[in-house]
């Protein structure tokens, strides 16, 4: 739980308050008051009390993961991989999406993906061969990286067709294309990404950067341009919404490349 | 004789648990807030009073009568209190002879009222100007309305604001803010029970329970002298670093930070200095920095140290060049609990992610 939610639900931290928001906030917290359960929040020490008395490896982990404690984190995934090797996958994503340890990210990827041979396994919504290729991108190591993405995008696209395909993952490739100087396949994908999400700031970003490297400076500067319009849309529609966890855009990044153009 | 004394130690111990049963009589009156209980030892100072009238009415207003009370009505079931469209059930409200705890989620500690005629105007006259302490406290009431607390032991001074309160007849000290704010969170309400020019006495939480202090005159403050906080403080008097840390940077904050450390960042080649480093840290509304506090691990998590040269730079540049990513003066900034962790090859940066 974040800590938005705690200045929310506790009236009295946090922002400077004229006598009406305090009073506000007290009514607020006698009707919190009438819980019969505690509220808990990430980091409290009446959370980390639970946590250190729970059973559940899971939550520890999850606990400890989220407010990066790291040291025990990483004790607590490895015994949850070693406990139960189903999931491996899931200690994989947590070292990839939050611990940003990529080499053990791969070992337990790999683990995860050798429980059932011949199979490209899942692990929540995406394929392991996908997550795979996200980790070495962040390794830098794109070959290897389009190499894996392509072995999670392939089979959907040529079974299903591309509409099938989530748009996130032609742009993570088309990143890796663009990374190993071959734009022209990192616009195909990008092109694909754009039909299954006509509104994606994230795709029109690196669809600049593909027109641009194949010096398509007129439609790159458009793209650019599309790409600020949409993230002033999401952003109005979602909040503080990102795309993408691996390879998002800021607005800052496309005044920059928008700057260059000029 | 054995089952007696079990039985006795029953009784005085579910009384001790959980309170005397309620009754209207009982709850009668009005309740000074204390504090809610926002952490296990974490409290915030409840600036509230809690009227509850024998007619069935109530009124919740602020000690500080800026603001014009809420007024609903409130019964008592059994050991169920309603208080306007809440009930809080048996167990979530304890009374215990002269102070009254409600809820479990942020219990929130109130204690009677008993009123007690002060001349608001005369201990104006006497507290200001004049530095004041208790056993554990310096407390300098400032003619410009400044006011310092002074831990005895330590030394250390927080920098607030000061006024007097009337309620009913009674005089409470008010103090809220901080060097950098006049409104904001209060300390602890201090009602004056008697006020003289050598000594006054006041009741109020003394930061380990509900006491009534004496506070002897130890000198006259220049009328030019202005207290100074010792080191770092929070504006926000109810600040806790463990549950504000861990908010998600926005995608233009994360991004800032990386150009900025990568940028600042000198390589220090060096084998074997690999792992996880990670600072955390506090910057106030007024963009000041401080409680640093450094994690370094190696390859396996496990505790170790890196060359200074690479973790004291990136205190540096957490102190002097972060600052201005989480800091804008025009947007009323709070204080900030800021964790930064950075990945390191060989003396090298290979992440940086908030």
């Amino acid at each position: 739980m974040k800590s938005w939610l705690f200045l929310l639900l506790f009236p009295y931290a946090g922002l400077a308050q004229d006598g009406e928001q305090l009073l506000n906030g007290t009514v607020r917290l006698l009707r919190q008051n009438g819980q019969q359960k505690p509220v808990l929040f990430l980091g409290s020490r009446r959370w980390q009390t639970q946590v250190d008395t729970a059973k559940d490896l899971r939550f520890r982990t999850l606990d400890y993961t989220f407010s990066r404690q790291y040291e025990q984190a990483a004790t607590l995934l490895e015994l949850r991989a070693a406990t139960n090797p189903k999931e491996h996958g899931q200690v994989g994503y947590m070292y990839l999406n939050y611990l940003h340890d990529y080499p053990r990210a791969i070992r337990h990827f790999n683990a995860y993906d050798a429980l059932t041979p011949n199979f490209d396994d899942i692990e929540g919504n995406n394929p392991v061969s996908y997550l795979r290729g996200l980790t070495y991108q962040q390794l830098g190591d794109h070959t290897k990286a389009i190499e894996q993405m392509s072995c999670g995008i392939d089979p959907i696209d040529l079974k299903h067709g591309s509409k099938w395909v989530n748009y996130r993952y032609f742009i993570n490739r088309a990143v890796s294309y663009l990374a190993v100087n071959q734009p022209e396949k990192a616009l195909t994908d990008l092109d694909k990404a754009v039909e299954n999400f006509n509104r994606s700031a994230l795709a029109q970003y690196y669809r600049g950067k593909a027109l641009l490297a194949l010096n398509r400076r007129v439609e790159a500067k458009t793209a650019f341009r599309d790409a600020a319009f949409f993230l002033k849309g999401l952003r109005v529609e979602r909040g503080n919404y990102q795309e993408d966890d691996y390879n998002p855009v800021c607005e800052e990044e496309i005044d920059e490349a928008l700057s260059e153009l000029k | 004789m054995k089952s007696w004394l079990v039985g006795w130690w029953l009784v005085v111990s579910s009384w001790s648990v959980f309170g005397q049963s309620l009754t209207r009589a009982q709850l009668t009156g009005i309740w000074i807030g204390v504090h809610t209980e926002l952490d296990i030892n974490t409290y915030c100072p409840l600036p509230t009073y809690l009227d509850l009238q024998p007619d069935g009415t109530y009124r919740l207003g602020l000690v500080d009568p800026t603001t014009l009370p809420r007024t609903a009505t409130w019964a008592v079931f059994g050991d169920t209190l309603r208080l306007d469209t809440t009930r809080f059930a048996p167990g979530l409200i304890r009374l215990q002879m002269d102070t009254l705890r409600i809820g479990k989620a942020f219990p929130m500690l109130f204690r009677r009222f008993h009123d007690f005629p002060v001349d608001s105007a005369a201990a104006h006259k006497t507290l200001a100007g004049f530095a004041w302490q208790t056993d554990s406290t310096v407390v300098h009431f400032h003619q410009n309305g400044r006011v310092c607390l002074e831990h005895r032991k330590t030394g250390q001074r927080t920098v607030h604001h000061w006024r007097l309160a009337r309620l009913g007849q009674s005089v409470f000290i008010l103090m809220q803010g901080s060097s950098h704010t006049t409104d904001g969170q209060y300390k602890p309400l201090w009602q004056v029970v008697s006020a003289a020019n050598s000594a006054f006495r006041a009741t109020g939480w003394n930061g380990q329970r509900i006491a009534t202090e004496t506070f002897q005159r130890v000198r006259a403050l220049p009328p030019g002298d202005s207290c100074r906080a010792t080191g770092f403080q929070t504006c926000d008097n109810c600040f806790v670093v463990q549950t504000s840390g861990f908010s998600g940077a926005s995608l233009s904050k994360r991004y800032a930070v990386q150009k900025i450390v990568n940028g600042c960042y000198q390589p220090v080649e060096q084998a074997g200095q690999t792992g996880v480093i990670q600072i955390r840290f506090v910057i106030n509304c007024a963009g000041e920095t401080s409680l640093f506090t450094l994690t370094e691990l190696d390859e396996d998590y496990q505790r170790c140290t890196f060359d200074t040269r690479i973790t004291t730079q990136l205190l540096t540049i957490c102190r002097e060049r972060l600052r201005t990513v989480f800091f804008k003066s025009d947007d009323s900034p709070a204080d900030q609990a800021i964790t930064l962790t950075v990945r390191v090859k060989d003396g090298r940066l290979t992440d940086v992610f908030l």
